[in-house]
């Protein structure tokens, strides 16, 4: 996967305000020096030091996360947030963290708030992923960084006997770099990122290979990213950009392959802030943003009969909120407007709807020992649908103890974030391929969710820290996918049918406890997270069987200086089961490789050394994954995934 | 047996703490060594032979411990008719933990990581675009170094190293050469 970004960042020492994440009852952060440590090598492998997620993945690159909130790994899970600019990832169902375009040497923090709330003037259902970049240092500053991944499993020499299995290919060589400036009142950032990958596992190629009319079975992506910042007309304002062109295996479940397909994505926001006056002690401003995104889908070197998605998508939108008050006593009310057009085959010129919505906030956050409050409440409504929206956390911090407590009434219209089956209902026909028929019996329809969620944390010291949160939610109203595929003698992929259900409904708990410790140069970290159903129609369950249950570990990271880390993390997660996908368990595919009807249990054990060198100016990671080549498989169809090596070079340079 | 390499990597880290203090302040100098290394045993179920090749390492202190890079160059010859025999070269980085014992001597247990690339030969069943292989490669090795005099030492070695093939491959090599240790160039020791 060949992923180019350019990253401009400008005057990040002045933005809007409320640049960094809200207080995040039961979330869960980590700095840089953490993500450095844990040998982070493509921005999906974030999901993996979140206790809480769980992820799936076909190929092995394209990770989906969930947790205890909507459809498993449908759908948006959370939205994500850069730097306050909300960032539009999502196109049928798939949330790709890779079209992300932050190079991840400039990640400076990243937070998981998993309550649903109002965010950069819509609402955040299933919560938010915060992401913050460093600022740009004064003077000139360059970084870059090379990596090269391999995983295990060559034939070596035995390829010329009859023990011969399949190359297995490498990974990269994937860049990435940015070069910054600031001055007094000036500053600038552009980067550059670079990734290839091949979905070539035995598990995939028969599927790719026949797909694609391309001589390698391979993949490209290009991210483009422009930050600006100014103080214009007595208010702050800031520019972001994004542009992301991809030529992709896309694993869609309403095929059950992967679609060769060329996307292109398109988002620009411009926002910014006026004080209107106020006292000093209350001050008044004005906040607004204007944001357009664009989305393209089309086949790309397909070999596919029938295969034309050619999917337009353009969406404006408009936000304005009045804030009163500091941010520790804060009264806002806002409202956003956004109108999304579609076309596509099937759909009628111009598909797609307007969505008004309307929100009031009020945080409270007094000194230590009060009760502390966040209110919120809005409602969004569209031509065919509304629904009201109310979140209420109450924390409590006395001494060395916190308390948390959040309880929302959430729920979304289908206009608040269209999933594959909107338009199908609607009469697109551009994902569907003549072996598999998708049928819904009902379009999506506003769901309701109701969930609870209490955290407790202890922090005697500095030197360790205890967290137990515990959540449960009722959903209703959810739109379902049920497949039922099976694989026919010489086809290349499954065939079936998928049928969807817009009423599947249930109740899911969750309970976490983390703690972590100091000592010297050492820091641990365990954690124990429980996600379940409880109880629910056969569509919520079938779909929830394939989130597993349970998942626990323990990272332990020795830190002899700032210029060395090494760290040994080894995660557990149970086996999942995939109904939908039952027929074909043992079916044999072209190549001989034998599908099941889920994942097992896995046991992964991933050790990263990080070094730094040359005074800090040069860093070396070499990052192992599933160090124990355990059967590493997050699908049904997936690839798996054997003991992989990263070695990964960044180079700082910086010149005043 | 990964699992085994890897318990042993993990019992290195608290012994590095007891020779750290003995050996950091005496350790600041770069030892490079040579040495020839011969194959024992059977690794490739009889298709291909190892034969004796040649090492080349440089090592220095490392958080508590030596780390060392080194490369080792052998052929593989075939055994079977029609099989092409291949040249492998070894690359390794590794890290291990020197032992002070009497009269000078020095044990030091090492792990390592590593590729190994082969490159075949045989044009009548080598094509031009399987001229090569690498693969991800995992060892431990032990090392025992008996001073000569002033800079120099002798050392004998043994290592065992697993190739993380589809059919996996396990090379065990018996080493035996010279080493010198000089003093750390400047640019390397801020490098680290």
């Amino acid at each position: 996967m060949l992923v180019l970004t350019f990253l401009l960042g400008l005057l990040l020492g002045f933005g809007p305000s409320d640049p960094e994440p809200p207080p995040c009852p039961g979330g869960q952060a980590l700095n840089r020096a953490e993500i450095e440590a844990a040998g982070v090598v493509y921005l999906s492998d974030l999901y993996r030091l979140f206790d809480g997620l769980r992820t799936t993945t076909v190929d092995g690159f394209t990770w989906q996360a969930t947790h205890a909130s909507g459809v498993p790994f449908e759908g948006e899970a959370f939205t994500i947030v850069v730097d306050g600019a909300p960032a539009s990832l999502s196109l049928f169902d798939e949330q790709d963290l890779e079209g992300l375009g932050v190079p991840i040497h400039e990640i400076a923090s990243i937070t998981f708030c998993p309550v649903s709330g109002f965010v950069a003037g819509q609402w955040a259902a299933g919560g938010t992923l915060y992401i913050e970049t460093i600022s740009s240092e004064p003077g000139l500053a360059a970084r870059g960084a090379l990596q090269i991944g391999n995983e295990t499993g060559d034939p070596g020499p035995y390829r010329y006997t009859e023990l011969v299995t399949p190359n297995v290919d490498k990974f990269g060589v994937d860049g990435e770099g940015a070069v910054g400036y600031r001055a007094r009142a000036f500053a600038g950032r552009v980067g550059l990122r670079a990734y290839r990958f091949f979905p070539t596992d035995r598990a995939q190629i028969v599927r790719t290979r026949e797909a694609t009319s391309r001589l390698f079975v391979r993949q490209q992506h290009l991210a483009v990213r422009f930050d600006g910042a100014a103080e214009v007309l007595g208010g702050t304002h800031a520019l972001t950009a994004t542009g992301h062109v991809a030529s992709d295996f896309r694993f869609t479940e309403a095929a059950a392959r992967e679609l060769p397909v060329r996307r292109v994505d398109g988002q620009g926001g411009l926002r910014g802030s006026w004080p209107l006056g106020g006292s000093r002690r209350s001050p008044l401003q004005l906040q607004y943003r204007l944001g357009l995104e664009t989305q393209t889908l089309d086949a790309d070197d397909s070999a596919l009969p029938s295969f034309f998605p050619d999917w337009r998508s353009t969406t404006r939108s408009a936000s304005l909120e009045a804030q009163r008050g500091p941010p520790t006593r804060r009264l806002a009310v806002g409202a956003t407007l956004k109108q999304t057009t579609v076309n596509g085959p099937g759909l009628p010129d111009d598909a797609g709807a307007t969505l008004l919505t309307l929100y009031a906030q009020h945080r409270h956050a007094p000194r230590a020992g009060e009760v502390a409050q966040q209110t919120e409440i809005g409602a969004v409504v569209s031509d065919r649908h509304a629904r009201l929206k109310l979140a209420q956390r109450l924390g409590w911090r006395s001494g060395v103890q916190q308390l948390a407590l959040a309880l929302v009434l959430d729920g979304q219209i289908p206009e608040e974030a269209y999933r594959y089956g909107y338009w199908a209902a609607r009469g697109y026909t551009g994902l569907q391929i003549d072996s598999l028929p998708y049928r819904a019996l009902r379009p999506p329809q506003p769901s309701r969710e109701v969930s609870v969620r209490l955290t407790w944390a202890i922090q005697p010291g500095s030197r360790w820290r205890a967290t137990t949160s515990l959540e449960g939610r009722w959903l209703r109203g959810l739109y379902v996918e049920r497949p039922a595929f099976v694989l026919r003698p010489g086809a290349e992929a499954p065939s079936g049918f998928v049928i969807a259900v817009a009423d599947a409904g249930g109740e899911t708990v969750g309970a976490q406890v983390a703690l972590e410790g100091t000592h010297g140069i050492w820091r641990g970290r365990a954690f124990y997270s429980l996600l379940t159903e409880v109880g629910g129609t056969e569509a919520f369950q079938e779909v929830w069987a394939r989130v597993p249950h349970y998942r626990t570990g323990v990272a332990i990271t020795l830190r002899p200086d700032g210029d060395f880390s090494l760290r040994g993390a080894l995660t557990a997660e149970s086996s999942t089961r995939w109904p939908g996908y039952g027929a074909l368990d043992g079916a044999v595919a072209l190549n001989q490789y034998v599908y099941t009807d889920g994942t097992p249990p896995r046991w992964l054990l991933d050790v990263t050394a990080d070094k730094a060198f040359w005074d800090r100016r040069a860093r070396l990671s070499l990052v192992f994954r599933n160090l124990l080549n355990t059967e590493e498989r997050y699908h049904p169809l997936g690839a798996a995934l054997d003991l992989r090596l990263y070695a990964r070079l960044t180079v700082n340079v910086r010149a005043q | 047996m990964c699992k085994c390499l890897i318990a042993a990597l993990l019992l290195l880290l608290p012994a590095s703490t007891q020779a750290q203090g003995a050996e950091a302040s005496a350790d600041d100098r770069l030892h490079l060594g040579l040495s020839g290394a011969v194959p024992m045993g059977e690794a490739y179920g009889g298709r291909w032979a190892a034969q004796p090749g040649v090492a080349v390492r440089a090592a220095t202190w490392f958080h508590g411990g030596r780390i060392h890079v080194a490369f080792h160059l052998f052929e593989n010859e075939t055994l079977v008719e029609g099989l092409p025999g291949f040249l492998a070269l070894r690359g390794e980085l590794g890290w291990g933990v020197p032992l002070a014992l009497p009269a000078g001597l020095r044990l030091t247990p090492s792990g390592q990581v590593g590729v190994l690339t082969m490159l075949f030969e045989g044009d009548e069943v080598v094509s031009e675009a399987l001229t090569n292989e690498t693969e991800l490669t995992m060892g431990v090795a032990g090392r025992l170094e008996v001073p000569l005099g002033g800079a120099w030492r002798v050392f004998a070695a043994a290592e065992w190293v697993h190739v993380y093939t589809a059919v996996p491959i396990d090379l065990a090599f018996i080493q035996a050469g010279l080493s010198v240790s000089v003093s750390t160039p400047g640019w390397l020791r801020g490098m680290l």
